[in-house]
């Protein structure tokens, strides 16, 4: 019980560092641990510390996105494109405010992925569009767990100075 | 000057925020790195700013990542499908063997390792019955009531047919071995995720809520898959036209604590989830097919159901033998 309201008190002192509020930090911090119990304990943690930080800072990134997607939703029912994909009618949806601002937007974050080094793509790729972990990442490509890191990293600092405002 | 120096330390900082989210999202991240983090972020007024570009980005490429995925990696024409025409035929079988297995729960099955190519087994849920499936992959499979599939693992590909079912997968990945899903005329190939299929009386709804799924024809070698991201969902009804839309996914998941949450849904649509998890048929009459209801309804008994429709609804229920009618609720004395 000691554990849990130390640990209680060191994510609300880290989230409201990130939110910049104790308030929505507490109310963060209760959705982890109800997230936490809500877990089937059949799945064994190996760092439960790292662990529930982790847990907020992905309950931060959703609400984050759930966010962004509301406000994308109004635009989405006035405008209904249709394209043709996979030979079939395919109505999509547009998610960005503006369809040709999406449209450019794409090819901005195509390019900046293109012009990373092949190893460094292939690594980023299968970490952030095929979902695989660190270590399956290394698996998959036969290089180690840090080179997955760095080359992660390097993705990322590339696509944010050029994608970035 | 003051300008250039305010930008040389942004791009600093952003380059520190890189590192630290590539290295909190590495497997071995333990507690003394977030530790680490946090007072990094409290050491300088533009390292917090900075991470949140990065984590801004992050949030932006998932919801390209359909486009960006197709874009960087062309998929091969050829193995994204199981042989073609494979799944229909047998269907009719199936049939039979679903509705011998009907009755009988089988919790758990599992494949033992040294046998990698599995014979095909079936599991089917009766109405009101739900059943979670662990595979010898390590996926998952939770069934929802009255519903019916087919699974082969493959030393090439681990292969699940669907009849009139709706079922939720969280798959194991394994890059080597697609998780391949036909579903009357269409395929859902699958690397490692978590997602929701139904395919019942000519709809058609895929949803995802982790990782990438592709959804293409089951028998047309030309056609490129639709790729979903998470929180997408492909819904087609009878006529075949495919809509993509950015959706809550637990909304889809709903059923597996047995609650149906709808959004201005009709009706109609409505009674024909119901149909799926009871015994006694339910059938709208006139009008009020197509109204329209949003909230969420518990799936307990029948009966409590329908009283839960008369009181949500402008609807009276007549309980007749084999069926309960739904109709315009009169508002004559």
């Amino acid at each position: 019980m000691r554990a849990y309201l130390e640990k209680r008190d060191e994510l609300t002192r880290f989230f409201t560092t990130r939110l910049g509020s104790t308030a929505a930090a507490e109310d963060l911090v209760q959705d982890i641990f109800l997230k936490v119990a809500a877990t089937s304990p059949d799945a064994p943690v190996r760092n439960p510390g790292a662990y529930l930080y982790r847990l907020g800072s992905n309950l931060m990134l959703d609400n984050l996105r759930a966010g962004r997607r509301a406000l994308a939703r109004d635009s989405d029912w006035r405008r209904h494109e249709v394209d043709v994909v996979a030979g079939q009618d395919v109505a999509r949806l547009p998610r960005a405010d503006d369809a040709a601002a999406a449209k450019q937007r794409l090819e901005q974050i195509v390019d900046a992925l293109q012009a990373l080094p092949p190893q460094v793509r292939a690594a980023f790729r299968l970490h952030k569009f095929e979902g695989l972990s660190h270590a399956e990442t290394a698996a998959a490509l036969r290089i180690s767990r840090s080179a997955v890191e760095k080359h992660v990293s390097a993705a990322l600092k590339h696509l944010v100075q050029s994608l970035g405002e | 000057m003051n300008g250039e120096r305010d930008i040389e330390g942004m791009r600093a900082a952003r380059e520190a925020a890189a590192d630290w989210f590539a290295r909190l999202q590495a497997d071995e991240a333990n507690e003394a790195d977030w530790r680490a983090f946090h007072q990094w972020l409290e050491a300088d007024p533009l390292h917090q700013p900075a991470y949140e570009s990065v984590e801004a980005l992050w949030i932006e490429l998932d919801e390209q990542a359909v486009d960006v995925r197709a874009r960087l990696a062309p998929p091969p024409a050829t193995p994204l499908r199981p042989r073609a025409r494979r799944s229909r035929p047998l269907w009719p079988i199936l049939a039979t063997a679903g509705a011998l297995a009907a009755g009988i729960a089988v919790a758990v099955f599992v494949v033992p390792a040294q046998q990698p190519t599995g014979a095909a087994v079936d599991y089917a849920t009766a109405k009101g019955e739900m059943q979670l499936v662990a595979l010898a992959d390590g996926s998952k499979v939770r069934l929802n009531s009255g519903s019916r599939i087919q699974v082969r693992l493959d030393r090439d590909a681990r292969r699940v047919t669907m009849g009139d079912a709706e079922a939720a997968f969280d798959v194991a990945k394994d890059p080597g071995r697609p998780f391949l899903i036909a579903a009357g005329d269409r395929t859902i190939r699958v690397v490692g995720t978590e997602f929701d299929v139904l395919n019942h009386g000519g709809r058609f709804v895929v949803t995802v809520r982790r990782g990438v799924v592709e959804v293409g024809p089951a028998d047309d070698g030309a056609a490129q898959p639709v790729r979903l991201a998470a929180g997408q969902q492909l819904s087609r009804d009878g006529g075949g036209v495919s809509v993509v839309r950015t959706v809550d996914p637990d909304i889809a998941f709903a059923w597996r604590e047995r609650r149906l949450i709808y959004q201005g849904q009709s009706l109609g649509l409505i009674v024909e989830d119901l149909n799926r998890y009871f015994a006694t048929p339910i059938r709208v009459e006139g009008s009020v097919t197509a109204l329209k209801f949003s909230g969420v309804l518990m799936v307990d008994g029948e009966d409590a159901v329908v009283r839960r429709l008369e009181a949500f609804l402008p609807v009276s229920a007549e309980r007749r033998p084999g069926e309960i009618v739904l109709r315009e609720r009169s508002t004559a004395p």
